[in-house]
């Protein structure tokens, strides 16, 4: 149901135009989460920010494609597109504190998203927005439609931020870090909500996370992201227990592994977590190879010579690496 | 406990800390943020913290290191009581007590630089004699932490997330702490660097013999590094075990719920039976009897909202204790 080929981002600054996100590709179907993982700067929020353009002025999307029911959001005239947002495509963020007006009651607001896109009164609005509190867990919806944000604890900002997205029965939503400032606890019962209306609606989601596991947990296909490329992308089962990108690798071995440190290496010592040397480069370091080349363990030569293609590893598997065959048998 | 015997190096009996909350001129009650928590830590070992916001486990913290007024209840360090101590009495024992936080953005001066910021204690607790021998003991420090000897002359903006932690141990390290407690030290920190940071702490801790008090909500984490582990629920210890235990054998159903809601690397796990969960309730309004029987899938009404259960042993010599009138099975 959304399509996205060869997106490419970059930021102005001065007179140079600094790439953040450059040639990325991927698929989003009905009922399914894509999950769009990476470290910070990697260029996942960019990425979910262009599929709307909500980028920032200084951002300039320098090419690809973002089609949704056969037009491509990117060219869209700027009327129609508003009629997509929020109605076709929602949006989660991460901080609903910053997403919610304050000086307007969680009700109003949900009330006012769905008359945005809907005839309808503002009386049958507001029993829906009761309904769908009461659908994101909410308890005693009909007296906390009237509470304003700051009433609220973070994790019932979260679920309010959610039933305002899911108000007009979106088909896609994009929803990026949503749970990222919870407990644990409150995540887990918020990506499962989620979970649930999926299955019941069919809606399509790019879920954008820095946590390994609740894409693992969540998604049925992930995109991992380096240094604004998609580096290793697949269905999630096959991606997490055969990463052929070293960079996957490495990130899902420096994850602690169930149990403690102390019983694992020698008696009375902690064993230490795997990690990766090095770090991240900047969107203006010149890299003409590989951008993971300068961190990874089995560069060669061939790897400074060009960027490698994202190639096909196993059914529907793809990486970036030009040894991503031989990376199912060796370490990181 | 065992190693209370042998003599800790911190050992906290029944510690409260009290709140006066209020909003408007009407609204007045107390926030017991930590309820009558008692432990013990052992040089060069790790207790872990864990807990929801709001559990008071950074009160806690701060409360074992002083840097907050206990309302009841007893503090030894190193033998000695420290309950009642003076702030200038309490001074030359703050070296070997150091602290780690979550956000260095916001506990380092952001108009020192990095040489400033490590140098501060060791002038504060004059440690050293000259600014040139502050400025030697600063390298090997920056050194020691995995930072090049250039990031001395740069300001806390300059640097990354992972950096400024570094910065933030280095700075902990400088006076030669034994007891270090860090509040959230990684959960700042991308997956990437939070390994280098976990390890780096496992080093320090091998090389220098520190006694760290980690506080986090990430269970997986805590688990993997700490020796012990605390469990706080609304101020108090529900559960308490040898890190290994949790793994297999946590009995509390807070414990239980808290584990399976962190999701690990692989994909395509069991189904939560948490939407009955809610959120965690406000420490302003505890509930009754056990504090939370509201959550609890195991909760029998009578019981378990009449009378708060008292932390007791699992089983002899385990060194684990729930506080829980029906414990799940081990």
């Amino acid at each position: 149901m959304l399509s996205v080929r060869g997106l490419t981002v970059a930021f102005r600054r001065g007179d140079e135009a600094l790439r953040a996100v450059s040639d990325v590709s991927f698929d989003v179907y009905r009922g399914k989460t894509l999950g769009l993982v990476g470290e910070s700067g990697c260029g996942k929020s960019v990425t979910s920010l262009s599929l709307l353009r909500l980028l920032p002025e200084e951002a300039l999307v320098e090419g690809g494609s973002v089609l949704f029911e056969g037009c491509d959001l990117l060219s869209l005239p700027e009327r129609e597109l508003r009629r997509v947002r929020g109605r076709k495509i929602a949006m989660v963020f991460q901080d609903p504190m910053t997403s919610l007006n304050p000086v307007y009651t969680v009700g109003w607001q949900i009330v006012e998203a769905i008359r945005i896109h809907e005839s309808v009164s503002r009386r049958a609005a507001r029993e829906r927005a009761v309904g769908l509190l009461r659908s994101v867990g909410i308890a005693d919806p009909a007296s906390r439609v009237d509470a304003y944000p700051h009433e609220l604890s973070g994790g019932m900002r979260q679920r309010a931020l959610l039933a305002m997205a899911l108000a007009c029965g979106p088909e896609l939503l994009v929803a990026d870090e949503p749970t990222t400032a919870l407990d644990v606890t409150v995540q887990a019962q918020i990506l499962e909500l989620l979970r649930g209306f999926q299955e019941e609606r069919g809606m399509g989601m790019v879920l954008v996370s820095h946590d390994l596991g609740v894409v693992a947990r969540y998604a049925d296909e992930v995109a991992v992201m380096y240094a604004g490329r998609v580096v290793e992308r697949g269905a999630a089962r096959s991606l997490f227990d055969d990463a052929r990108h070293p960079y996957t690798r490495g990130l899902l071995a420096s994850l602690p592994p169930e149990g403690a440190s102390w019983h694992r290496g020698a008696p009375g010592r902690p064993a230490r977590l795997p990690t990766l040397e090095g770090s991240v480069p900047g969107p203006g370091d010149a890299l003409p190879g590989c951008r993971f080349e300068p961190r990874c363990s089995r560069r060669r030569p061939p790897c400074r010579e060009g960027e490698p293609a994202l190639l096909e590893v196993a059914p529907g598997h793809r990486a970036r690496c030009l040894y991503a065959n031989e990376a199912a048998e060796a370490g990181p | 406990m065992s190693e209370a015997a042998a003599g800790a190096l911190l050992e906290a009996e029944g510690l409260s800390k009290e709140f006066r909350a209020g909003r408007g001129l009407f609204r007045r009650g107390t926030l017991r943020a930590v309820d009558g928590v008692s432990l013990s830590l052992g040089a060069g070992r790790t207790l872990g913290l864990v807990g929801e916001s709001g559990c008071g486990k950074s009160t806690l913290g701060r409360l074992l290191l002083k840097l907050v007024e206990p309302s009841a209840g007893r503090l030894v360090f190193e033998g000695r009581d420290i309950t009642a101590l003076s702030p200038s009495r309490m001074r030359p024992l703050r070296r070997r007590m150091q602290m780690v936080f979550q956000d260095h953005y916001a506990s380092l001066d952001p108009r020192m630089n990095v040489r400033d910021i490590v140098a501060e204690p060791l002038e504060v607790h004059r440690l050293v004699g000259s600014r040139g021998e502050a400025s030697e003991r600063v390298g090997a420090l920056l050194a020691r932490v995995g930072l090049r000897p250039e990031i001395a002359a740069r300001y806390p903006h300059e640097l990354s997330g992972g950096q400024r932690q570094r910065v933030g141990i280095a700075r902990a390290l400088a006076a030669g702490p034994r007891l270090v407690v860090c509040d959230e030290p990684l959960s700042a920190l991308d997956v990437s660097v939070q390994a280098q940071v976990v390890n780096l702490l496992l080093d320090l801790q091998d090389e220098l013999g520190l006694a760290y008090v980690l506080i986090s909500h990430d269970l997986r984490l805590v688990e993997y590094v700490s020796h012990e582990v605390a469990v706080l629920y609304l101020g108090r210890v529900v559960e308490r075990a040898p890190a290994e235990r949790f793994a297999t054998g946590a009995r509390h159903p807070y414990t239980r719920a808290l584990r399976a809601a962190v999701p690990g690397a692989s994909p395509g796990q069991k189904r939560l039976p948490l939407l009955s969960l809610g959120d965690p309730p406000s420490p302003l309004r505890p509930p009754p009897g056990c504090s939370f029987h509201p959550r609890c899938p195991r909760a029998k009404p009578g019981t378990c909202d009449a009378e708060a259960p008292p932390l007791r042993a699992v089983e002899p010599g385990a060194g684990h204790e729930v506080a829980c009138w029906f414990p799940e099975g081990g």
